[in-house]
């Protein structure tokens, strides 16, 4: 168990040792660093300003990346948060459903509408939806994270907890209006996870329906929705965990995509921003804290998997 | 009156007598009383079994002339009432032991559920941690004496035979009224054959739970049963005590079989004697109509094309062929 | 090879389309696409690039004319007068031939490496694929955003972003496979009997190749969307290249003016495109699974 930690936290700084290996030769090419033959030293010099947080200063704007970095990264996770509630209750819930119900046809329909969305880019599932919504229903904005007229003063820069923490006369008002932004972008971003999801505790859960220890739960008499949760959901997590870093992918792309179709003010938008620009700090850093990031969520989750899949009898002998 | 009265439960996959799976099945079985379901693995067991406890199949109709549980017609009730009184007189123990258990709860959890949503309260056990106490009783009942390692572990780091035995404790936490076994000695050593053996026997002779066994083995079942019924490819061929059945079989096919268990020296191979017999055994799609035995019985006519009737001996031996009094010297 | 080896395999190709009805469709859609591209690109004289200051915004028109051939901009034009029709044709072209690429060289390299990881059990390739397992989540889109800081722009790049993104989980994909069917008991029993690695590789390959032409369908419909969404986001193609996310990226500005055709019509053929090779690849992996494992006489 205890070697099972160390082992992956050794592949994790592997990895996160290759990747600095990596910028720092993305550097070197791209700015024509002529080494002198004192490769080490400089990348000594890297390391030592990727260690202290210091990414490099904007070509453009002139201030530091970890500082821009820190601006936006309250209003991608503000947002991350939203669309993860939001596909984990739809996909786990659907994908239920739909093991539940196997022959009818709602299992049917939930599969293909399943399918179907996972086939659709998420910059479609945005566009379709500016015109679908905010051009009929012109209260729900397409851009932005709250309308202009309102002053915030940024505290925890996440504009939800930062409008409660106000005591403007009308909180209510902009309560309201942040919300009404947040819906395009929350719904776009969990479409296409809600739809792996749902397909995903499917085959999971309908593989636990199947054993027998689920059947003689069953013939107790119990309600069926007890049995389902904590039996047949906490045997299916396992085969969910295992196949949840697809999802980290898809969300990374989604929330990319939706920032900058919605000009959301998040990392997500400075990325695409910078990359549009070629500013290439910014775009370095970015990356850099992204993939760091990528790669700690992909170790976290697969000591998960481990540990929540129960001990198989090979195993224990 | 007995405690499941079940008669005539056919299971179908389609119109027509060639498709009824399981035809016209009848289990009358006493309180108190241990009916062992004797069958080859492909005659049915599983299916009737898991019919009784509610466990549908999807694509089969299931339909029963009369299906009672202490009196109660069960068929009359609400789906809902139907599955909770069903779901508290009748415990099932499936065949592979570890499966029956829940894989991700450790086995103290699995006690505890079913101890708090049996709903115990009224008795009067309700005091601060009965629950502890009674799963530890129940564990040394069945024979598990390092009860407190058991309890902290899951499913997949036990034996086989502590599952098994778990499952049992687990049954008598229950409280049922029937206890319902599928093949619960597949696959044993003769050691823990006798040991699960006799742990059934003493829980059926003091905490009085009806069993029924299903097995494909009739020898170590001979003496805990108190009854057999006799399945072949979808039909009951005979039904009766136990010693009355091994002492005079009636039917063709319970003729050969008990022949063949005291030729072996009180072992069965099934598979030994249908090769003698000859013929195939019959499954779904090619079921034969009238008596099953029929196509591999050394004394069929054209007459049993038609469904032989009942034939009733006092004291409930009951079996169904044409031929009601064959000699003995068969 | 034996005539009868092909018609077993033509038999089981055409038995499984024609056994599910889904399937056909998938069948029928990928060679009405295939004729589309084809044609638009080689035949019809279509010129993506051509723009028609005067007839821009003209609305999708199907009038047909047997003197002059079809009236003009089926799918209408867009704000420079370019035809959508050949834009759409063109840029599916590209979009497709880019995924073709990515998901075929990551696949020949991904199942490569896995497999010899697996079946060499080389130290070396073990660590690799152990850091794959790391990597199975690296979004394309992340790596296209590097290459922009490297290199100018183009859609070979983009490819290139996509297939390497796509390799990690070839990688474990074809490691986890290869190392499952060598605990099965025939393979056993083949390397106790003495059987050369070559020989064991090319019979577990046979047994496991309906998996990878799964797995090789759906990275290439992935490939499809992550193109599409790296040209969406302006990182990909050039700009006046036909490319069918950047001409959505381009057509969003306009519909606030009403124009749709502008976005509906590269929509459309990229979830067509996706959809059709989700079928196709599903029915081809059935195809083979039967292909395979099923009596020739069947």
């Amino acid at each position: 168990m205890i070697k099972f930690i160390l082992n992956r936290l050794m592949t994790l700084a592997g990895l996160l040792f290759l990747l600095s290996v990596i910028t720092f030769w993305v550097n070197v090419r791209i700015y024509d660093i002529d080494l002198h033959g004192q490769l080490l030293p400089e990348y000594g010099k890297y390391m030592r300003n990727l260690l202290c947080l210091n990414l490099g200063t904007s070509d453009i704007s002139g201030r530091p990346v970890m500082d821009l970095i820190r601006d936006t990264l309250p209003s991608t996770a503000g947002l991350l948060f939203s669309s993860l509630m939001i596909s984990l209750i739809i996909g786990i819930s659907c994908g239920s459903t739909a093991a539940l119900t196997i022959d009818r046809t709602t299992s049917t329909v939930l599969t293909d509408i399943s399918i179907f969305a996972a086939s659709v880019p998420v910059f479609l599932i945005a566009v379709f939806l500016i015109i679908a919504v905010s051009l009929n229903i012109t209260a729900i904005p397409s851009s932005d994270e709250l309308s202009y007229f309102y002053e915030v003063p940024r505290i925890t820069a996440i504009r939800l907890i930062d409008i409660l923490l106000t005591d403007s006369g009308r909180k209510s008002e902009m309560l309201y209006n942040c919300l009404l932004h947040l819906v395009l972008p929350a719904a776009t971003i969990s479409v296409l996870p809600a739809a792996e999801l749902t397909r995903i505790t499917r085959n999971s859960l309908r593989n636990v329906m199947r054993q027998h220890y689920m059947q003689a739960a069953m013939s107790r008499g119990w309600s069926v929705f007890y049995i389902v949760i904590f039996h047949g959901l906490r045997n299916a997590l396992p085969e969910i965990f295992i196949r949840l870093p697809v999802l980290i992918n898809l969300y990374f792309t989604a929330v990319v995509t939706a920032e900058f179709v919605f000009n959301w003010p998040g990392t997500g938008n400075l990325l695409i921003a910078a990359a549009q620009d070629r500013d290439r700090p910014v775009i370095m850093g970015i990356f850099l804290f992204t993939a760091s990031v990528l790669l700690t969520l992909n170790s976290v989750l697969s000591l998960l998997a481990r540990f929540t899949r129960p001990v198989t009898a090979e195993q224990a002998r | 009156m007995p405690l499941l009265d079940l008669k005539n439960l056919s299971i179908s996959r389609g119109e027509g007598e060639r498709n009824r799976i399981i035809d016209n099945v009848s289990l009358t079985i006493d309180q108190g009383d241990i009916r062992a379901l004797i069958g080859v693995s492909g005659a049915g067991m599983s299916l009737i079994m898991t019919a009784i406890v509610g466990i549908r199949r999807r694509g089969l109709t299931y339909s029963a002339e009369r299906y009672r549980i202490d009196g109660t017609d069960v068929q009359k009730l609400s789906p809902a009432r139907r599955r909770r009184f069903i779901g508290r007189k009748i415990f099932i123990i499936f065949q592979d032991p570890r499966m029956n258990l829940d894989p991700a709860m450790t086995i103290r959890r699995q006690f505890r559920e079913i101890l708090s949503l049996r709903n115990f309260h009224d008795r009067w056990y309700r005091y601060p941690g009965w629950k502890s106490r009674r799963m530890e009783n129940l564990l040394i009942r069945v024979g598990i004496s390092n009860y407190r390692k058991v309890l902290r572990s899951k499913p997949g780091e036990l034996t086989d035979i502590e599952c098994r035995k778990i499952n049992i404790a687990l049954a008598l936490a229950y409280e049922p009224e029937l206890l319902i076994a599928d093949e619960p000695l597949s696959a044993m050593s003769v050691s823990s054959e006798s040991q699960i053996l006799s742990l059934l026997d003493s829980v059926n002779k003091n905490e009085h739970l009806t069993m029924l066994i299903g097995t494909n083995d009739l020898a170590p079942i001979a003496k805990l049963a108190g009854s057999v019924s006799l399945l072949y490819a979808g039909q009951i061929v005979e039904t009766g005590k136990t010693q009355a059945v091994l002492s005079s079989p009636k039917h063709p096919y319970t003729r050969r079989l008990i022949r063949s268990m005291n030729e072996m020296g009180g072992e069965l191979d099934h598979d030994e004697m249908f090769s003698e017999l000859g013929g195939i055994f019959p499954s779904w799609p090619e079921l034969p109509i009238g008596c099953r035995f029929g196509p591999r019985c050394p004394m069929a006519e054209r007459v049993c094309l038609r469904t032989p009737p009942a034939v009733k001996l006092p004291q409930g031996h009951v079996w169904k062929c044409h031929f009601s009094a064959p000699s003995d010297s068969e | 090879m034996t005539s009868g080896t092909i018609r077993h395999w033509a038999s089981c190709l055409w038995g499984t389309f024609r056994g599910r009805p889904l399937f056909l469709t998938g069948l029928i859609g990928l060679i009405c696409y295939i004729i589309i591209i084809a044609a638009g690109t080689l035949f019809m004289g279509l010129d993506p690039y051509r723009q028609n200051i005067s007839e821009y915004f003209v609305p999708p028109s199907l009038s047909f004319s047997f003197e002059t051939g079809f009236n003009r901009f089926i799918m209408g034009t867009d704000d420079l007068g370019r035809d959508i029709f050949a834009r759409v044709v063109f840029g599916a072209r590209n979009t497709l031939f880019a995924a073709v690429f990515a998901a075929a060289a990551a696949a020949a390299v991904g199942i490569a490496a896995g497999f010899a990881a697996a079946i060499s059990g080389n130290p070396v390739l073990n660590i690799l694929r152990r850091t794959m397992l790391f990597l199975a989540a690296t979004p394309s889109v992340l790596i296209a955003v590097l290459m922009t800081a490297i290199v100018d722009p183009s859609l070979r790049h983009v490819a290139e972003a996509v297939a390497l993104s796509l390799l990690p989980g070839f990688i474990s994909s074809s490691y986890r496979i290869a190392a499952d069917e060598l605990r099965k008991k025939y393979v056993i029993a083949l390397r106790t009997d003495g059987a050369g690695k070559m020989y064991i590789t090319r019979i577990i390959l046979r047994n496991t190749a309906y998996l990878f032409a799964g797995m090789t369908a759906r990275a290439f419909s992935t490939a499809i969307i992550d193109i599409a969404s790296i040209c969406f986001l302006g990182l990909g193609a050039h700009h006046a290249t036909p490319e069918l996310g950047l001409m959505i990226s381009e057509g969003m500005a306009f519909i606030y003016r009403g124009n749709y055709w502008c976005i509906i019509f590269p929509g459309i053929a990229i979830v067509s495109a996706v959809l059709i090779v989700n079928i196709v690849g599903s029915a081809l992996k059935t195809a083979i699974r039967k292909g395979v494992f099923e009596n020739a006489s069947s």
